[in-house]
C-alpha cells in the first residue's frame, strides 16, 4: 500500500522536485529558469582586431571562428598556380561569467604569388583568436605552378573541428557550413560573384539564395598563366593570352557568435 | 630591425608557403598577430633588405627553415620576354587588379609604416595614361617598377 510522505499542492513553474525510490514525489519548489535560446548576435569578416562584450544576459557563447585563408601561387608557362590554403574552422561553446568583454583577432588574407618571379608563392594567411587561447590559424599560401595547394589553417582548444589541418580536398567540403558566413559587405553584384563563385575552387557553387553572405577564410586562388609563347590577340581582340598570373589574395578571417539571450 | 613573420604551429617549418608576412617595424608585426604573439614566429633581417623586397629589386627564397635574397634586375623593355608582354586590355586588368589590391590594404591598415608608399603606387597608377602607351608592352608591376612606385604586398 503506498504512503503518500508529504503532500506538495501547488503550482510550481521550472519545478525542482524530489522522488523517492518508488517514483514519489515527496518535495516541489519552483526552480530557477534554463538557458535561453540561442541568437545570433554577432559576425565579421574582415581582419583587424578588437574587443566583443556579450550581452547582460548571456551565460554562454556559441562560436564559429575561421583562420584566414593563405594568397594563390603565381603561374607560369601555362600552367595555373596553386590556391592557398583555407583557414582552421571550428566551433567553440564558452561559458560565459558577466561582465563579459574579450579582445578578438581576425587574421588578414595571405597576398597573391607575384608575377615576378612567375612561379612565386602566395603567402600564409594570419591567425584569428579569441579571447588570446582560441585559435584558429591560416591556411598555407599556394605554391607557384607546378607545386601543390596550401595545406588547410589548424586549430587550438575547439569544441568541433571542420578545417584542422585537413588535406585542401577535404577541407572543401567544410566551406559552407552556414555558421560560418558572414554577411557580405559589398553591395556589388560583381564583387558578390568573385567572392562566392571564383574564389571557392574547382567544381564548387553557391545557391543563388546564398550569394549575399561571404565565406571568409578561403584560400585565394592560383594565378592564370599564359603559354611560353606569345600569342597577340588569341584570346579576342588586342589580349594576348592571359591577363593574370598573380595568385589572388586569400580571404580574410572571421568570427560568428550566438548567444544564449533567446 | 625588420622582420620575416611566419605561422607559428608546432611542427611547422618554415617555408614560402607559412611565411605571412615581411614587415618592417614592431608596429606593422602587430599588426599581423594583433597581440598574440604565440601565433607567429619572427626571423630578424635588415631594413636594406626590407627595402629592396618591398621595392622589388630582390627575391626572396626560403628552403628548410632557411632563407636568403637574391638579386631580381629589372631589364629594359626592349629585353623583355614575349611571353610576359601584355596587349592594352590584359594591361588595364592587370593595372584595376593591382590598383584594388593596393586601395584595399590601404584602407584596412592606415597606420601602416610603408602607407605613403602604397599612397604614391595608388597615385601612379589612377594617372597612368594606358591609351598613349605603344603595344604590347611590359606588366603593369615592370612599369611600376621603373618608375621606383612597386610596392611588394607580401610586406604590407
Amino acid at each position: 500500500m503506498p504512503r503518500i510522505i508529504k503532500p506538495v499542492p501547488g503550482s510550481f513553474t521550472t519545478a525542482d522536485i524530489s522522488v523517492d525510490s518508488s517514483g514519489r514525489i515527496y518535495a516541489a519548489s519552483t526552480g530557477t529558469a534554463g538557458g535561453g535560446n540561442m541568437v545570433r548576435t554577432f559576425d565579421k569578416g574582415e581582419d583587424g582586431t578588437s574587443t566583443f562584450t556579450a550581452q547582460p544576459t548571456t551565460t554562454k557563447l556559441h562560436m564559429y571562428l575561421r583562420g584566414a585563408g593563405g594568397g594563390g601561387g603565381g603561374g607560369t608557362g601555362g600552367q595555373m598556380g596553386k590556391n592557398g590554403g583555407h583557414g582552421g574552422f571550428g566551433f567553440f561553446n564558452i561559458p560565459v561569467s558577466q561582465p563579459y568583454s574579450v579582445p578578438y583577432t581576425l587574421g588578414a588574407g595571405g597576398a597573391g604569388g607575384q608575377s615576378n618571379p612567375p612561379n612565386g608563392s602566395g603567402s600564409a594567411g594570419a591567425a584569428s583568436t579569441f579571447n588570446t587561447n582560441l585559435v584558429a590559424n591560416g591556411g598555407n599560401g599556394g605554391s607557384g605552378a607546378p607545386g601543390s595547394p596550401g595545406s588547410p589553417g589548424t586549430l587550438q582548444n575547439d569544441t568541433v573541428a571542420y578545417i584542422d589541418g585537413d588535406t585542401y580536398g577535404d577541407s572543401l567540403k567544410q566551406l559552407f557550413k552556414p555558421e560560418g558566413m558572414c554577411l557580405q559587405d559589398s553591395t556589388s553584384e560583381s564583387e558578390v560573384f568573385q567572392n562566392t563563385a571564383n574564389r571557392i575552387g574547382p567544381n564548387t557553387s553557391l545557391m543563388e539564395g546564398v550569394q549575399k553572405m561571404r565565406v571568409a577564410g578561403t584560400g585565394g586562388v592560383g594565378g592564370n598563366a599564359p603559354n611560353n609563347d606569345y600569342i597577340p590577340g588569341a584570346y579576342g581582340p588586342g589580349t594576348n593570352a592571359s591577363s593574370t598570373r598573380n595568385g589572388q589574395t586569400g580571404r580574410d578571417g572571421s568570427l560568428v557568435i550566438y548567444e544564449d539571450i533567446g | 630591425m625588420a622582420y620575416l613573420i611566419f605561422k607559428n604551429e608546432e611542427g611547422l617549418t618554415r617555408s614560402a608557403g607559412t611565411l605571412i608576412r615581411v614587415a618592417k617595424t614592431d608596429a606593422d608585426v602587430q599588426i599581423t598577430h594583433g597581440g598574440n604573439t604565440n601565433t607567429v614566429n619572427l626571423v630578424d633581417i635588415t631594413d636594406a633588405e626590407y627595402d629592396a623586397y618591398l621595392k622589388g629589386e630582390t627575391n626572396l627564397n626560403i628552403t628548410a627553415d632557411s632563407h636568403s635574397f637574391e638579386n631580381n634586375p629589372l631589364q629594359s623593355e626592349s629585353e623583355v620576354d614575349a611571353s610576359e608582354l601584355r596587349e592594352q586590355d590584359a594591361l588595364e586588368t592587370e593595372l584595376q587588379s593591382y590598383k584594388e589590391e593596393l586601395t584595399a590594404v590601404f584602407n584596412k591598415r592606415p597606420t601602416h609604416s610603408q602607407i605613403g608608399k602604397i599612397t604614391s603606387a595608388i597615385d601612379f597608377l589612377t594617372n597612368l595614361d594606358t591609351a598613349s602607351i605603344s603595344y604590347p608592352t611590359e606588366s603593369i608591376h615592370n612599369k611600376c617598377r621603373r618608375a621606383d612606385k612597386y610596392v611588394n604586398l607580401h610586406c604590407i
